[in-house]
């Protein structure tokens, strides 16, 4: 299945080409989106055979929910990243039922530093508004969104009271999803 | 993908629209129990919203933001997603998943899609049982799971499936041990409405499970052939629920155990259900080595 596109094929989004059944579009979106699913199921799966799995498992979910992709909502990658992060979540839940997890390792390298030019405009509205969190506040939401941890995991690595783990992360994804509902948040992003 | 702006929420009491709040940030940053997850349900009922994607959606881009690029994935996983796609693809020959296909929410895995390392056991499986039952050129379908709707406390499965026998296209098939069943004497039987797309498995005599080591997993054959297999979702022989997304739900009555099946997308003519042992959580791709009963159309 080579994909056979053209420039007006391009114009439109690729979940829409999918949503519309253009079966070019589906290996399309696996050249184009492979990688970032790939680095966000690493950051929450356990070792590479999970990984593989979450990936197909992803964008199996991804397709099949092509449809209810809205560019006037969010970009094409938000939507990507919030169908993987479901799915990764899902899948937590579920092996976390079939086995206590070790506990979760603080060393992971999480990244600090400025947002890269390439990332997405909503991705560096996200990284801003977690910037003016605290350092609880961060700290508690790196722990959710990068590692998967549950309340109870992450009040027991950083030793804060279960209800302030909650009241942080509820508060501070708040945050987020006010900055985003700003004007420039929808539809937009920087050289993708 | 539904509004992310606030104001599309009618007006909820305060305290009802924090909890609701609550809960879609606990959704999105930590998945909910099903007691929760029904709460979230009703809350979004009381409020006019189908769904609410917004903080999912803040949380996938803060994942983004925050997530250090892995490089290229290796090519066994390009190989994993490109056989998934050629099943995809498929489904989107016969029309199964172009847009405005029946409502999409966040689902259970999809079972149909291949793992390279167990195809090939599953497809011989599954010849081997399709010889048996001299049914050839079948399909797949799958069944809708997570998210759904809770039961009102007036609307049982038992009144549900005594509105879909009574529907003018409602067709039964009756539950028979399978070739070489890991359990004997289970019956039952299978009520389908093709026209509503819903129906209801009864049984008489399935065993009750330890869900934290096995399940018990439905699948629904249709002709579009086997390649196209999906589950049918999973469920326990308790009649309760375990949390597992895409667990259908069941509900005890005497001694029946009455279970939904209720597929999201169209279903042709089913010609087989079947029901299978899985590990906790169902599988993608049954060996169908763990066999327990299936019905076929007579």
């Amino acid at each position: 299945m080579k994909p056979q596109e053209c420039a007006s094929d391009l114009d439109q989004p690729i979940l829409q080409r999918i949503a519309s059944g253009d079966k070019a579009a589906v290996q399309a979106c696996i050249d184009r989106y492979a990688g970032l699913v790939w680095s966000l199921t690493r950051r929450m799966s356990l070792n590479g055979a999970d990984a593989e799995d979450a990936v197909q498992e992803i964008f199996v979910e991804l397709w099949r929910n092509a449809f209810r992709f809205d560019p006037d909502i969010a970009s094409e990658t938000a939507f990507v990243a919030m169908i993987a992060r479901r799915r990764l979540i899902d899948r937590r839940r579920r092996m976390s039922r079939q086995r206590d997890r070790a506990p979760l390792d603080e060393s992971s390298p999480i990244r600090n530093e400025a947002p890269k030019t390439e990332m997405s405009e909503e991705a560096s509205i996200a990284m801003r508004a977690m910037e003016d969190l605290s350092a609880e506040q961060q700290r508690v939401l790196r722990l959710s969104l990068l590692q998967g941890l549950s309340h109870e995991k992450i009040s027991s690595a950083t030793g804060l009271p279960l209800g302030t783990v909650k009241t942080h992360a509820r508060r501070g994804l708040m945050r987020i999803r006010e900055m985003l509902s700003g004007p420039r948040a929808a539809g937009q992003e920087v050289n993708s | 993908m539904k509004s992310r702006s606030g104001p599309n929420v009618p007006p909820l009491p305060p305290e009802d629209l924090e909890l609701l709040h609550e809960l879609l940030a606990d959704r999105a940053l930590f998945g909910l129990e099903v007691p929760d997850q029904a709460k979230l349900d009703e809350l979004l009922r009381k409020a006019g919203l189908e769904e609410d994607d917004s903080f999912d959606l803040a949380a996938g881009v803060a994942m983004l933001a925050l997530a250090d690029p892995a490089g290229r994935p290796p090519a066994s996983v390009y190989t994993r997603v490109a056989q998934a796609a050629e099943v995809f693809a498929r489904e989107m020959e016969n029309g199964r998943n172009v847009m405005g296909a029946p409502a999409l929410r966040m689902t259970e895995s999809e079972a149909n899609y291949p793992r390279p390392r167990r195809i090939s056991s599953a497809w011989l499986g599954w010849m081997a049982a399709a010889a048996c039952l001299a049914f050839a050129a079948i399909g797949w379908i799958q069944i809708f799971a997570s998210r759904q709707a809770p039961l009102s406390a007036r609307v049982t499965l038992a009144s549900l499936r005594e509105s879909v026998s009574k529907s003018p296209d409602a067709k039964r098939f009756s539950w028979s041990d399978w070739d070489n069943p890991e359990i004997k004497g289970v019956k039952g039987e299978v009520v389908w409405s093709e026209d509503g797309q819903r129906g209801y498995m009864t049984f008489r005599g399935l065993p009750q499970n330890d869900p934290t080591k096995e399940q018990y997993q439905l699948w629904v054959v249709d002709e579009r052939g086997l390649d196209q297999r999906v589950s049918g979702g999973i469920f326990n022989g308790t009649g309760e629920s375990s949390g597992w997304q895409g667990e259908v739900r069941t509900e005890r009555l005497g001694d029946e155990l009455i279970v939904e099946i209720a597929p999201r997308i169209h279903v042709g003519p089913p010609a087989l259900f079947a029901v299978t042992i899985e590990k906790p959580g169902g599988t993608w791709v049954s060996d169908m080595k763990r066999r327990v009963v299936v019905a076929a159309q007579q």
